[in-house]
């Protein structure tokens, strides 16, 4: 599904005098279908740089970020602008703990607006966890744990072959957490390739098949 | 009088050549003839011209100083004044009526600088000027209308900038009129126009009726009289040829509709024409604002 | 995919001796919304005029659903105007006539269009008047009787009672109160994603571009110094003075 090879990405701060940081060197992964690969490593080692420039929301330096698609393989280090959001929109989801919705559109009006039924996205709201009286409130008034769930819950709308999750249960409580880490499961075993980072890595039977971990940029070693 | 009577062939021209023919004596005994000098009224003549060639087109002039204030009508005198010719009957009213003040000054300074006769039967009429009527008597082909025009452009209301005004009537952008009818029909169901309804002329430029009311508006369409505007203090000048059609505006899903009044005249006792309000016999009554024909309805209801 | 609905290539545009904007080229599709951020002088109300058609270029070209605009001059470029394009600026009044009323200023470029049964276009009006969420029964009101928030809200519909190709937003929410703008951004966003409509939005403010816009270019001094996906641009910014605005703004 996702074969990275040699993905390099460094910054360069002009507003530090063109400063040069290194984030990622040669970094080669596969993601399968139906397969679920962790990213763990040191805050800084690279974990999210590396899911935003699968995501196209960093340019990469030098590398290839290779996708399956049904009309064929796309390099996501070289798409145009037009299809990277065409692949973002059909086969690509990102999570993160940070992506904030539009607080004043309801709930279940933000999950609609992905393309779906307004049944269905009340039907994965409901799965996610969310209380039926939230649906048709905007996520201006929820707690940052339901937010969250709102936020998966517009990446999981469409049925995306790949998924980049950006600790996506940090804020959410022992609950919760278990009820989204089953909607994942079950996403995973009916084909959807996972690429998580965790802030802590979840005991949950049968969801991770592999842990990678990353320091200084550099892929170390899999489990 | 040497005007023509067999007015036939393509309109335009045809009123062309009836204005061509109002040759006139420049000089009588010494003294200027119809009291403005020949350069200006070749310069008016000229911009009538234009005027008739182009219907409905704001045709600027020099406008002279007359010995009217500005706004009373100097426009018109200065058409009829460089329009006119000695064989000409002349009739001038003001709101219809031939006996008030400005009627009245008008009419002497045109007669007395040209020694026409005067008359206040439109049917005898070869040239009327008026202000805010247009005689209700049936006008021929014989007749030319003077009008005395205080705002010529209908689209002054919505654009003050007269560069952008022209370039809207070159483009045909009459949207701003036809906004203003929009919001007439959305807040009052009808429009607002009472005089100066604008019309468009032969599909091209829209004119201000500028100040008739609506009642006499229809019978400028397909006219076969000359129609000739004259502002005076906005130094234009523009025409509606006999024959034109004169389209008021109007949605294609409301009626264009002229003035009704529930009341017959109070002196003369027709109904259907056009009335204002007036004291008779001591009160306040509706009565023909036509008094010429008015009062020869009276008389021939007393002959009968 | 059919072609785009905006097309602009090497547009170049002199004041005199000054540069207003210096071969700038994109292409909005169908919808997509592209974002123009800069700062004051940038260029980017240089662009959009051109793209509005109230700017001729000196260099360059806008193509228009894929007809040249260079040689469209009088009525048919007004034509254009009011039926390819919709326009709403940050002064509400340079857009609309104040003493006329709401519904009024939204069949005005029907009107123009020649549109001439009055139910029909006022049908129109009503429809689009209750889309842009504008209290019930003061569509016959004069906009100068309208809160600037609700001005916003009449530009819009009168901009989308043609159903253009192209929406233009310059500054659409500056000056206006912070829950106000709010309110037009959710607007702007839902019709956008209603209508489909191509939209180009120039702000100086990210927060209101990453909102709404799915492509960006960053302008300075009449050139474009870096452009790409909106999140990109954002949270990669590349040229010293993208990296400059990222780090300036107090919150997005």
């Amino acid at each position: 599904m996702l074969r990275i090879r040699g993905l390099s990405k460094s910054f360069t701060n002009h507003l530090r005098g063109g400063d040069t940081r290194a984030v990622l060197s040669q970094v080669d992964l596969d993601v399968a279908a139906g397969q679920c690969v962790v990213l763990t490593g040191a805050s800084g080692s690279g974990k999210s740089s590396l899911l935003r420039c699968v995501y196209g929301s960093y340019t990469v330096d030098a590398g290839r970020i290779e996708l399956d698609t049904p009309s064929g393989v796309a390099d996501l280090a070289a798409v145009p602008d037009r299809e990277l959001i065409r692949i973002r929109r059909e086969h690509v989801g990102m999570v993160t703990q940070f992506l904030s919705v539009p607080p004043r559109i309801s709930a279940v009006d933000l999950v609609t607006e992905q393309g779906v039924p307004a049944a269905w996205a009340t039907e994965l709201l409901t799965d996610l966890g969310l209380q039926p009286e939230l649906h048709g409130l905007a996520p201006a008034t929820f707690s940052g744990g339901e937010r969250q769930l709102v936020n998966i819950a517009i990446a999981l709308a469409r049925p995306r072959p790949l998924l980049l999750l950006d600790e996506i249960t940090a804020s959410l409580d022992h609950g919760r957490r278990s009820t989204v880490l089953s909607v994942l499961r079950e996403r995973k075993e009916s084909g959807t390739a996972l690429l998580a980072i965790f802030h802590e890595l979840p005991d949950h039977p049968g969801l991770i098949d592999e842990v990678c971990q990353l320091a200084a940029g550099r892929l170390k070693e899999t489990v | 009088m040497s005007a023509p009577t067999e007015l036939t062939g393509p309109t335009a021209l045809t009123a062309l050549t009836a204005l061509l023919r109002r040759d006139q004596p420049t000089h009588l005994s010494g003294y200027l003839w119809a009291y403005l000098d020949g350069s200006s009224k070749r310069e008016i003549r000229r911009a009538l011209l234009k005027a008739v060639c182009v219907p409905g087109h704001i045709t600027p002039f020099a406008s002279r100083e007359m010995p009217v204030a500005r706004g009373w009508g100097s426009g018109g005198l200065q058409v009829t004044l460089a329009t006119i010719v000695a064989e000409d009957v002349l009739k001038v009213i003001d709101q219809g009526d031939d006996d008030s003040l400005n009627a009245r000054t008008m009419r002497e300074l045109i007669a007395d600088s040209t020694g026409v006769d005067t008359t206040t039967d439109a049917r005898v009429a070869t040239l009327v000027q008026t202000r805010h009527r247009i005689p209700e008597d049936e006008l021929d082909a014989n007749t030319v209308l003077v009008f005395q025009v205080p705002i010529s452009d209908p689209l002054r209301e919505f654009e003050q900038r007269p560069t952008a005004a022209r370039q809207m009537h070159a483009e045909g952008d009459y949207a701003v009129i036809w906004l203003g009818l929009y919001e007439d029909h959305a807040r009052f169901e009808t429009s607002r126009f009472s005089h100066s309804y604008p019309c468009e002329i032969e599909g091209g430029y829209t004119i201000s009726t500028t100040p008739i009311p609506r009642y006499d508006v229809p019978r400028l369409h397909q006219a076969p009289f000359l129609s000739l505007f004259g502002a005076g203090r906005e130094a234009a000048v523009y025409a509606i040829p006999p024959h034109t059609d004169v389209t008021p505006i109007t949605f294609t899903d409301r009626d264009f509709e002229v003035e009704r009044f529930g009341a017959p005249c109070a002196k003369c006792g027709v109904t259907g024409s056009y009335l204002t309000e007036e004291i008779v016999r001591g009160r306040p009554a509706l009565a023909c604002s036509d008094t010429a024909r008015c009062r020869r309805r009276q008389h021939e209801e007393v002959v009968i | 995919m059919s072609g785009p609905v905006l097309e602009v290539r090497e547009l170049t545009v002199r004041y005199g001796g000054t540069l207003g904007c210096d071969a700038v080229s994109f292409d909005v599709h169908e919808g997509e919304v592209l974002g123009i951020v800069g700062e004051s002088g940038s260029g980017k109300s240089t662009v959009l005029g051109c793209c509005g058609l109230d700017l001729h270029p000196s260099g360059g070209w806008v193509r228009l659903s894929g007809m040249d605009t260079a040689g469209v001059v009088g009525a048919q470029r007004r034509r254009l105007r009011n039926e390819g394009i919709g326009i709403v600026r940050q002064a509400a009044h340079e857009e609309l006539r104040l003493e006329i009323s709401a519904g009024g200023n939204i069949v005005e470029r029907l009107l123009a269009t020649g549109y001439r049964g009055f139910q029909a276009i006022r049908d129109r009006a009503e429809r689009v008047y209750t889309e842009v969420e504008l209290p019930a029964g003061r569509m016959d009101a004069a906009v100068a009787t309208f809160s600037g928030g609700m001005r916003q809200r009449v530009q819009i519909a009168r901009a989308l009672v043609s159903e253009p190709a192209v929406l233009l937003l310059d500054e659409p929410t500056t000056g206006l109160d912070v829950s106000v703008q709010a309110r037009i951004l959710d607007l702007i966003r839902g019709l956008q994603r209603r209508t489909g409509v191509a939209m180009v939005v120039v702000s100086h403010d990210l927060a209101v571009i990453r909102m709404l816009a799915d492509q960006l270019l960053v302008m300075r001094d009449g050139r474009v110094v870096e452009s790409g996906v909106t999140d990109r641009v954002l949270s990669d910014p590349r040229h010293p003075y993208t990296q400059l605005l990222v780090s300036s703004r107090l919150e997005v």
